[in-house]
């Protein structure tokens, strides 16, 4: 029996979208990076955070950067840690498009999936260290705050138990399987 | 595993191929592999009386502990 409902189907599409929209964005902040080296004059509209870039507008006039004024490390960091959020969001979408497939193919208790879980957990792991320390540049102030994302944890632990909990699963299928 | 299962011996001595083996006892032929190469995780009582009584055995003929 093949579990192919389209509310899978539908969770596949949104999971896989997700994750190339991800994908997308790093590549994108990438190419933003490399063109703020070259002239960071454009940017000086801006307000920049590790997750977005955008124009800030107050009483009807727009809040200046200076991002050419800012050194030139602090901006890399900005954006490297965007970048690396968005991969790291990419790469988990796509284990957890696998997981859906192996759902799909009423392949759930199937060997791999533990260990997708377990790297999903961990990918949110390094989302909770990456997100740590908040860096964003708005007007002339430099904002640097550490904050500790606990849904991040928590949702690395939810992981990590349906990952032991699928590993169970995988066990006393194994064992029925091979049970003459 | 320190339990082995010398059923490919015992099929040997009796001169009856697997898939004989298989239809006598009512298995698949896939379990019946699984069964020779010591692949299983268990096996129930009534397969292992179907067993014994195919091979005109014991128990023990077919399966032995071995110390690791």
């Amino acid at each position: 029996m093949t579990p192919n409902n389209s509310k899978l189907r539908i969770a596949y599409w949104l999971v896989a979208i997700l994750g190339y929209f991800a994908f997308f964005l790093g590549i994108l902040y990438f190419l933003i990076a490399i063109h703020f080296s070259i002239a960071p004059e454009y940017y000086n509209s801006l307000q920049l955070s590790s997750t977005m870039l955008k124009i800030e507008v107050k009483d009807g006039l727009v809040v200046s950067s200076n991002l050419s004024n800012m050194p030139l490390w602090l901006i890399w960091l900005v954006f490297l840690q965007g970048i690396a959020i968005f991969c790291t969001i990419g790469i988990m979408c796509n284990f957890g498009k696998r997981i859906i497939q192996a759902v799909r193919e009423a392949k759930v208790f199937s060997d791999k999936n533990p260990n997708l879980f377990r790297k999903i957990g961990l990918g949110f792991l390094i989302l909770a260290g990456l997100s740590l320390f908040d860096i964003g540049i708005t007007g002339d102030v430099q904002k640097f705050e550490i904050q500790f994302k606990m849904s991040y944890i928590l949702a690395a632990l939810f992981a990590y138990i349906l990952a032991e909990i699928f590993q169970e699963g995988n066990r006393l299928e194994e064992e029925s399987k091979f049970t003459v | 595993m320190p339990i082995i299962v010398n059923l490919d011996v015992v099929l040997a001595q009796r001169k009856m191929s697997l898939s004989e083996f298989a239809d006598k006892v009512g298995i698949t032929l896939a379990n019946a592999s699984i069964l020779k190469t010591g692949k299983a995780k268990a096996v129930r009582f009534s397969t292992l009386e179907k067993i014994c009584e195919t091979l005109d055995c014991q128990p023990g003929d077919i399966l032995v502990f071995e110390k690791q």
